[in-house]
């Protein structure tokens, strides 16, 4: 029973198996059905927007218009293809003759791709425009040149077969380059490649400049004033004769120089002169030498800026006669002419080089000289060793004419050189001290110095220093009028013989953005005993700018104020002025705040000197001191706090006014609001800015006397107040009354000098307009 | 009679402000052909429509002489300008209307040179000029010698709406020179210039024979100056008028009050002291005495006048031309 049972369950499980497995069977099977519709239905889907997706993608995927392909087709890849595009079908052209449109007809997507062609184009030339003027250094990359080529022949289809030869002279050309800049001496690594080393005109008037000052406490000698002689030819020289302020230095300098040179001469002797009659030949033909070069670069890198210098400034015939010059002098010691030179050896040795052509003889005989003439560096010479190891920082040169130097002999970097961010003058200003440079650097050569490729020296050398002479200075004395005391940054030294500006000065390394200009900003802190009502104000033309700092503020009630309570304590002004300074100047301005401390110095003997204005005008005596005298003139004349300072003391001082008037200060306007101003008003529009700002004043000063209504907004208004003031003043005053009445023309100009004795110095077209809007009958008759 | 040549206006000769009798600025019309304007002024308009039309040699009439265009008619006259350099300034402008500072920009009618040449035009322009704000304060007023003119103001064809004190009249009756016209009510030039005869003749008489008070300042009037050097430079007669205290000084014309005042405390008392409006009084006022009505004009032109009359011998000023004042002169001098 219990199989049977067992059976029976077994026939039941196997029913009931069966019946679960056909329903197994069964789900599986309707599963798979709808997974074969759904993947049907997403086949289909996916080919419907495959559709789509061909549509988007452009005509060479999905085009079911076979005769339409091969029309655009042709268009296309006539266009996109430069190349081919030189032979634009005669077929299509033909068959676009008569209606040029009938391609773009009823189809928007070729007009959008044309479009977006032509756009692209466009873009593409402009990106290169942009490009090309961002950084001088290379005219075009090599895409560029390619777009802009298909640029040309896209948009000007039909081109001349003079300018099809040109195109393919152009594109020759790239091809050309393109082979030649895997050798890295193309026309494009040199494009690409930092500016030549050439030094301008105002470069060398600086270096003049600096060497005269250089040369004022020095016995100039004969060899000198040769240098000096050779003016464009030579910047090397002059750069070169700076760096000899010690004839000790000076003659290490050299010797290091020599060091190098022979050091060339003795590792490769061949390849040296070699390579300089290589380069010679090189300007011709291009290249093929500068591996050599290369090479002697790895050796010593002022070797190549020297040469590539005097192949940027020289001809090749000069360049040839130099090399042999050079081979010469190797070759012929001469001794005798060692005692001619020897003041001023390096000089001499530069003449040569680039007075070559002129004076051939004279140059092989200098250069020879030149080459023997310290037994010394002969000696060292035949030393390879290392440039380093040779070099000896000359620290005991005098560094007095420098004007501006660090305190410590230590090579901490503080120059206050507001460093040009040209190159050039990158260049120039690093070496204005050169000593000292030398030192910081320890690149005792000042031929490796003349290396502005060198990053690591000229990082060190772009500083910018954005001087902010910031002093806090109080000021105890008192001058006879207690108005103002100004007192000027303060300047100490430290050390007896070098002054340095204690102002914190903050110190910018400035490695990027060589050709922007820096706006400088020199601030300065007067602190004036005296109560100024100053409002902010800048002066765009002169970049100047004035500012009251915050203390505590002590608001005059001009009608209360006694003229003797100015010289309570607490009346402290400290105005600050900024002032926007150019890069050369801002050096004279430390320059002058230098001798400023020497002075002072001298004057007290005082490690802090405090400048008194009104008390020691004579201290200021420098020219460009607006500011100083401006606040003199200012404190002189203002004796009392009350009068608002004329326009005569300082041009800048409508600024300050003293005493609360409810002037509307125009100066605090814009320009465009005193055309608003103007108009609103109808006054006659004047020019000038200045000339605004003044006839609105005088204009204003007439309804603001008489009464304290706010500034009228309108013409009415405007003419009611300043109309009403006029006719009391002048009905006030029998004979232009009775001129008035009794109809008299009057004469414009004449009323216009009486009202001025009144205070009131109006414009004659706005008299004229008074009495023509009154009646009285005026002319402008002289 | 030629025209004179105006003295005066140098700009160095010493010249006394005279209110003149009579200036007048004109509008004349071609008979031939009558879109054709011409604008001038005068202090005499017969005389000078005379000259126009050729009755008289002398005299420039340069632009009316062209063949064709004589006979000219005057139109109207806008007159009482109280100095001649207000009537040529009137002129000016009357001759520029599309461009003057008198009329704004945005009233002008005359919007450029060619435009404006109808009549009508040219009686709006006259009457935006007149509403001006310069010319308003001036004591003008206009004389209408055509019906068709009148009509034109009154209809008021561009609504330049404005007050104008119009006589309309007949140029040959107004400035007629017959005797028999003498004793018409009518306000003719004639009339006009009797009655200013006699008001100077008052004048005269109560100022400078008599030693009178200004009536609102109670301040003695002494009009005979000390004797000074004689004055060539016009500035050295403003300065001269600035340093002596010789204050201007009209009379009441009423024949009956015949007060005496000083010009300017009459020019107080008769605007408004705030300043906010024209130092000059309105044209007509009343008396402070007799409450009579006075033309302001009248009153500057009698203290100019009186002060001419008394200066000019004591200063050794040159000869001054009065305009149209032969008349006065003679009298004056058959007088004293």
């Amino acid at each position: 029973m219990v199989d049977s049972e067992s059976q029976n369950d077994f026939a039941n499980d196997g029913d009931n198996d069966s019946y679960f497995v056909s329903t197994q069977f069964e789900s599986k099977q309707e599963e798979i059905m709808e997974k074969e519709l759904q993947k049907l239905q997403t086949g289909q889907t996916v080919s419907q927007l495959l559709r789509f997706r061909s549509g988007i993608s452009g005509l060479t995927s999905v085009t079911p218009k076979p005769v339409k392909v091969s029309r655009p087709g042709l268009r296309k890849t006539g266009s996109r293809k430069s190349k081919k595009n030189q032979s634009m079908s005669a077929m299509v052209k033909e068959r676009f003759k008569t209606d040029k449109y009938a391609y773009f007809s009823g189809d928007q997507r070729k007009i959008d791709e044309f479009l977006r062609r032509l756009e692209g184009s466009e873009d593409i030339e402009n990106m290169a425009m942009s490009t090309s003027g961002k950084d001088g250094s290379c005219l075009f990359t090599r895409d560029e040149w390619i777009c802009i080529v298909q640029s040309i022949k896209l948009r000007f289809p039909e081109l001349s077969t003079t300018k099809k030869k040109s195109l393919s002279a152009i594109t020759r050309q790239i091809n050309k380059q393109e082979k030649e800049n895997e050798d890295e001496n193309s026309i494009w690594s040199q494009a690409r490649s930092l500016p030549s080393l050439e030094l301008t005109d105002e470069d060398l008037k600086w270096l003049y400049d600096l060497d005269d000052e250089q040369m004022a406490n020095r016995t100039i000698t004969s060899s000198m004033t040769e240098v000096d002689g050779n003016d464009d030819h030579s910047p090397f020289v002059m750069t070169l004769s700076q760096t000899t302020p010690s004839q000790l230095s000076h003659i290490k300098e050299s010797d290091s120089l020599y060091s190098q040179e022979t050091n060339v001469q003795t590792t490769e002797p061949a390849d040296h002169q070699s390579g300089h009659m290589q380069r010679c030949h090189s300007q011709t033909a291009e290249g093929k030498t500068q591996s050599k070069i290369l090479e002697i670069e790895i050796v010593s890198d002022s070797e190549e800026e020297i040469e590539s210098l005097i192949r940027n400034t020289e001809p090749d015939s000069s360049e040839d006669v130099y090399g042999a010059n050079e081979v010469s002098s190797h070759q012929v010691p001469a001794v005798d002419a060692l005692a001619s030179f020897q003041s001023f050896p390096f000089a001499a040795d530069m003449i040569p080089r680039n007075n070559v052509r002129d004076k051939e003889h004279e140059s092989l005989h200098i250069s020879s000289s030149i080459r023997s003439s310290p037994a010394q560096s002969l000696t060292q010479s035949q030393v390879p060793s290392s440039i380093d190891s040779i070099i000896e920082p000359p620290c005991e040169s005098p560094r007095k004419m420098s004007p501006i130097r660090d305190t410590q002999p230590e090579p901490v970097i503080t120059s206050p050189f507001k460093t040009p961010t040209k190159k050039s003058k990158e260049l120039l200003s690093k070496y204005s001290s050169p000593v000292k440079n030398s030192i910081h650097n320890n690149m005792g050569s000042p031929v490796a110095m003349m290396v502005p490729r060198s990053s690591e020296s000229a990082k060190h050398v772009e500083e910018i220093i954005v001087s902010s002479d910031e002093e806090s200075v109080y000021s105890t004395a008192k001058s006879v009028f207690p108005s103002a005391q100004i007192v000027i940054s303060e300047v100490e030294d430290e050390d007896e013989e070098f002054y340095e500006i204690v102002s914190s000065i903050p110190e910018k390394h400035k490695p990027t953005a060589a050709a922007k200009k820096r706006k400088l900003l020199q601030t300065s802190r007067y602190e004036v005993v005296s109560n100024f009502n100053i409002n902010d104000y800048d002066d765009d033309q002169r970049g100047f700018k004035l500012r009251k700092l915050e203390t505590k503020p002590i608001i005059i009630d001009s009608d209360n104020e006694i003229a003797d309570s100015e010289e309570d304590e607490k009346n402290l002004s400290i105005i600050e002025i900024t002032r926007e300074v150019e890069a050369e100047e801002s050096e004279h301005d430390t320059e002058y705040l230098i001798n400023l401390g020497k002075q002072v110095e001298g004057n007290s003997k005082m490690n802090t000197s405090v400048l008194q204005v009104p008390s020691s005008p004579s201290s200021i005596t420098f020219g460009r001191t607006d500011i100083l005298k401006e606040l003199e003139a200012f404190s002189n004349s203002d004796l009392d706090t009350d009068r608002t300072i004329n326009s005569n003391t300082s041009k800048n001082s409508n600024a300050i006014k003293s005493g609360t008037n409810q002037t509307i200060d125009f100066t605090l306007l814009s320009t465009k609001e005193l055309q608003e101003r103007f108009k609103k008003w109808e006054l006659k529009p004047v020019q000038g800015r200045q000339r605004m700002v003044s006839v609105l004043s005088e204009v204003s000063k007439l309804f603001t006397n008489s009464f304290n209504d706010p500034v009228p907004e309108t013409r009415q208004g405007f003419e009611g107040t300043v109309y009403g003031s006029l006719n009391r003043l002048v009905g006030s005053n029998q004979y232009w009354h009775e001129k008035i009445i009794s109809f008299e023309p009057l004469r414009v100009s004449e009323l216009r000098d009486w009202i001025c004795t009144k205070g009131y110095e109006l414009e004659e077209d706005f008299l004229m307009r008074y009495c023509d809007d009154n009646g009285y009958c005026c002319t402008r008759q002289p | 009679m030629p025209r004179r040549p105006s003295t005066g206006t140098q700009s160095d000769t010493p010249a006394l402000h005279v209110v003149p009798s009579f200036y007048g600025v004109y509008l004349l019309q071609s008979e031939p052909k009558p879109s054709s304007f011409y604008i001038g002024s005068t202090p005499d308009p017969p005389r000078r429509l005379r000259q126009h039309n050729g009755d008289l040699k002398a005299g420039g009439a340069y632009r009316t002489k062209r063949a064709g265009f004589r006979p000219w008619r005057m139109l109207l006259v806008v007159y009482d300008f109280p100095s001649k350099v207000s009537a040529l300034q009137f002129e000016h402008s009357f001759q520029h209307c599309h461009e003057t500072r008198h009329i704004k920009q945005e009233e002008r009618i005359s919007k450029n040179k060619l435009s404006g040449r109808t009549l009508h035009h040219k009686v709006a322009n006259v009457a935006l000029l007149l509403r001006s704000s310069y010319f308003r304060h001036l004591p003008l007023k206009v004389l209408v010698f055509e019906e068709a003119v009148y009509n034109s103001f009154m209809n008021n064809k561009f609504v330049t709406c404005s007050h104008v004190d119009l006589l309309n009249t007949n140029f040959n009756e107004y400035f007629s020179v017959m005797e028999k016209d003498l004793d018409s009510t009518v306000d003719s030039w004639k009339t006009r210039h009797t009655n200013e005869n006699e008001i100077w003749s008052m004048a005269k008489e109560a100022v400078i024979l008599g030693s009178p008070r200004c009536a609102l300042c109670l301040e003695p009037i002494e009009q005979v100056p000390e004797t000074s050097s004689p004055i060539s430079k016009r500035s050295d007669l403003q300065r001269y008028l600035q340093s002596e205290s010789l204050p201007l000084v009209t009379m009441c014309y009423n024949p009956q009050c015949r007060d005496v005042f000083h010009l300017s405390c009459l020019g107080h008392r008769f605007t408004n002291s705030d300043g906010f409006q024209s130092l000059i009084p309105a044209t007509v006022n009343r008396c402070c005495s007799c409450n009579a009505k006075l033309e302001w004009r009248t009153l500057a032109k009698i203290a100019t006048k009186l002060r001419y009359y008394v200066l000019k011998d004591s200063l050794q000023l040159p000869s001054q031309v009065l305009e149209n004042d032969d008349n006065y002169e003679s009298q004056n001098v058959n007088d004293s």
